[in-house]
């Protein structure tokens, strides 16, 4: 097993430590990324071999069989998976984070005690559905069904991108349960009326399975209700926060593989008779891939350490998903460039990188979306901008900038009073600003702490300021941007009837 | 400026059109929240509409406070009162 048979809620440093190093070793022999892309699926071998590791039960309860472990820890055994193959890592990530926390956190005791020895056990994986083709980032529309009838919940519909669906052992579905009304329920793999589609063809982690999955009336025991018949959205949403901040975990094991690659490259590849690493403008390419891995490996750390002290994890693990999955697509971008042909060439690998990265921009939630949601949260809540807090040489940096962001914030309260939320130009500026804003003030704080590299800090302080002033600079010219790219959206497919912000009728947000 | 009814009428239209359901189902007693899956931003959504639509000024920070459709109502009301005779236009 990985993690010793404990309930505390995360390892100390030197027991993470020896728990990535034996994912290491064991990633080392037997996870091979390009051989599993091609296979198209992860092999039997490579889930037994985590089943024995205990990956699967990090952050399950002990008294189910898990390692106690928390999200943090998850985060560091997803972080060494993605190193070596993003289909693994999703696997493991998915089922660690949106595949069981329901059931953790909301399934009545009998319920638990019959799921969680197999998912930590791994005998079973989880998966979760609440995207339905009609329902995407607006999850309200969705329309699967969950009726009670007696002592039994009646599922119809369909849910569509389902990871980990094709061999899942049970699914955490949301479903509509009145005209507003959600709930979380928990559907055994094999129950009569699920149905598997196919696999899906997709752009990256092509050996992660992404199936549709459909229910005609499907029967569970009411006891499968996860948490409340009603509150089902709100519910998912704070299962959310833990899958944002594993997949950002993910993110950070696929920037760190992109980055040593990279290194190894431009160290022994020649040009113009000098390695290309010799070269200022590659050197200044590559550190700041380093630099943009500190900042992310930061801002995750940060998610994970707000989860497992069950402090308020929405807005962090928004920002650590934005982030990681933002700068993993730049630093895969980078990486493939300073490879040139050979970073196309498929064997190479860094091709398969670039691909694996560029969906986390898009599942449990569009980075788009998220942005206006953070955005909209600075300008209701009247927080100040998080302040560094610890001594450091950066923190006046960079509560000069978070004092810039909250002078922003105010200036559109008053100007636009509550019609900024229709502001989708404006929002996305400030939303970009919060969240380059809040990477520096992470990496600060990470600046002294035990592993950390001062002038990483230090490149990483410095360009994300300097983004998050250009971010505030562009609202300024921003409402006649918005007014002219109108012009051009009708010309090209005619524009939509009213500037609403449709992405705010959600009710995921606790007062 | 707008009689009352109307605004309530229109209120309620536009709270079933960002919601896509049926405005009779829209009471002066229905929360935003709880009946009808609202959330702070979602209602800051509808004053948002509404502050374009009638061209007024509603300011975010009392706007938190809202919790029934009636509520909503009242503070759009309000910010009418204040502001008639200046820029707002039905
Ligand atoms: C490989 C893969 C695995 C997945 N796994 C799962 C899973 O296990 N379980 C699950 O439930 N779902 C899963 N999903 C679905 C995923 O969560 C959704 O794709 C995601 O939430 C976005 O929804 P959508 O694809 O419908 O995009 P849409 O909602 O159609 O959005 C497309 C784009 O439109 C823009 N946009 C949308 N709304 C707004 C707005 N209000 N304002 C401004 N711009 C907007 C954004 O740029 C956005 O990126 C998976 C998806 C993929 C690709």
């Amino acid at each position: 097993m990985l993690a010793p048979d404990t309930s505390t809620a995360g390892a100390s440093a030197a027991e993470r430590e020896l728990l990535v190093a034996e994912v290491r070793r064991f990633a080392g022999r037997h996870v091979d990324g390009n051989a599993i892309e091609r296979a198209g699926r992860v092999p039997d071998e490579v889930v037994a071999g985590l089943r024995d590791l205990g990956a699967f039960g990090i952050a399950l309860p002990a008294e189910h069989g898990g390692s106690g472990l928390g999200v943090g820890d998850a985060c560091a055994v997803v972080e060494e998976l993605a190193r070596w193959d993003r289909s693994v890592a999703t696997m493991v990530g998915l089922h660690s984070g949106l595949g069981t926390r329901g059931i953790v956190s909301l399934a009545r005791p009998d319920v638990a005690a019959a799921w969680l020895p197999r998912l930590a056990s791994g005998e079973c994986i989880g998966a979760f559905a609440a995207t339905e083709a009609c329902a995407g980032s607006d999850l309200m529309a969705m329309r699967t069904t969950a009726r009670f009838e007696g002592d039994e919940i009646v599922l119809d519909g369909e849910k569509s991108y389902v990871t980990n669906g094709r061999f899942a052992g049970c699914y955490t579905v949301v479903a509509r349960t009145g005209a507003r009304g959600h709930a979380l329920v928990l559907v055994p793999r094999g129950t009569p009326g699920v149905a598997i589609g196919p696999e899906e063809h997709k752009l990256g982690i092509r050996a992660s399975s992404t199936v549709t999955l459909s229910f005609t009336n499907v029967r569970v025991p009411a006891s499968h209700l996860l948490g409340s018949a009603e509150g089902g959205l709100d519910e998912a949403y704070a299962v959310l926060s833990w899958g944002r901040t594993v997949l950002a975990s993910g993110c950070v094991g696929t920037m760190q593989a992109a980055l040593d690659a990279t290194a190894q490259h431009v160290a022994t590849r020649r040009q113009f008779r000098r390695t290309l690493g010799e070269f200022p403008a590659v050197r200044t390419r590559v550190a700041g891939m380093a630099a943009m891995l500190f900042a992310a490996r930061a801002v995750t750390r940060e998610a994970a350490e707000a989860i497992d002290r069950g402090a308020p994890s929405d807005h962090p693990s928004m920002v650590a998903k934005i982030f990681a999955s933002d700068r993993t697509f730049e630093v895969c971008d980078a990486a493939v460039q300073l490879h040139g042909a050979l970073g196309v060439l498929e064997d190479v690998g860094v091709a398969r990188l670039l691909r694996d990265c560029r969906v986390t921009r898009i599942f449990e939630g569009a980075n788009d979306v998220l942005l206006l949601r953070i955005a909209a949260a600075r300008l209701t809540k009247r927080e100040a901008a998080p302040r560094v807090g610890t001594a450091s040489s950066h923190a006046d940096g960079c509560d000069a900038v978070g004092a810039l962001l909250d002078a922003a914030a105010d200036v559109l309260r008053t100007r636009y009073g509550a019609a900024v939320v229709a502001k989708q130009g404006v929002l996305l500026h400030l939303g970009r600003a919060e969240v380059a804003h809040a990477a520096a003030v992470a990496s600060a704080r990470a600046a002294g702490t035990r592993d950390s590299d001062a002038d990483l800090a230090d490149l990483a302080v410095r360009r994300l300021l300097g983004e998050a002033r250009a971010e505030l600079d562009a609202l300024a010219g921003c409402i006649d941007v918005d007014r002219i790219s109108a012009r051009v959206a009708e010309r090209l497919y005619g524009a939509p009837p009213k500037d609403r912000p449709q992405a705010f009728a959600r009710p995921e947000e606790r007062p | 400026m707008l009689a009352e009814n109307d605004l309530r009428s229109r209120m309620q239209k536009l709270v079933a059109e960002i919601l896509e359901i049926d405005a009779g189902t829209v009471s002066a007693t229905s929360r935003l929240r709880e009946d009808l899956g609202m959330d702070s931003l979602g209602s800051l959504e509808l004053l948002s509409s509404i502050s374009e639509e009638l061209n007024i000024h509603l300011d975010i920070d009392d706007a938190m406070g809202i919790v029934t459709f009636a509520d909503a109502c009242s503070f759009v009301e309000d910010a009418m009162h204040r502001q008639s005779g200046g820029d707002a236009r039905a």
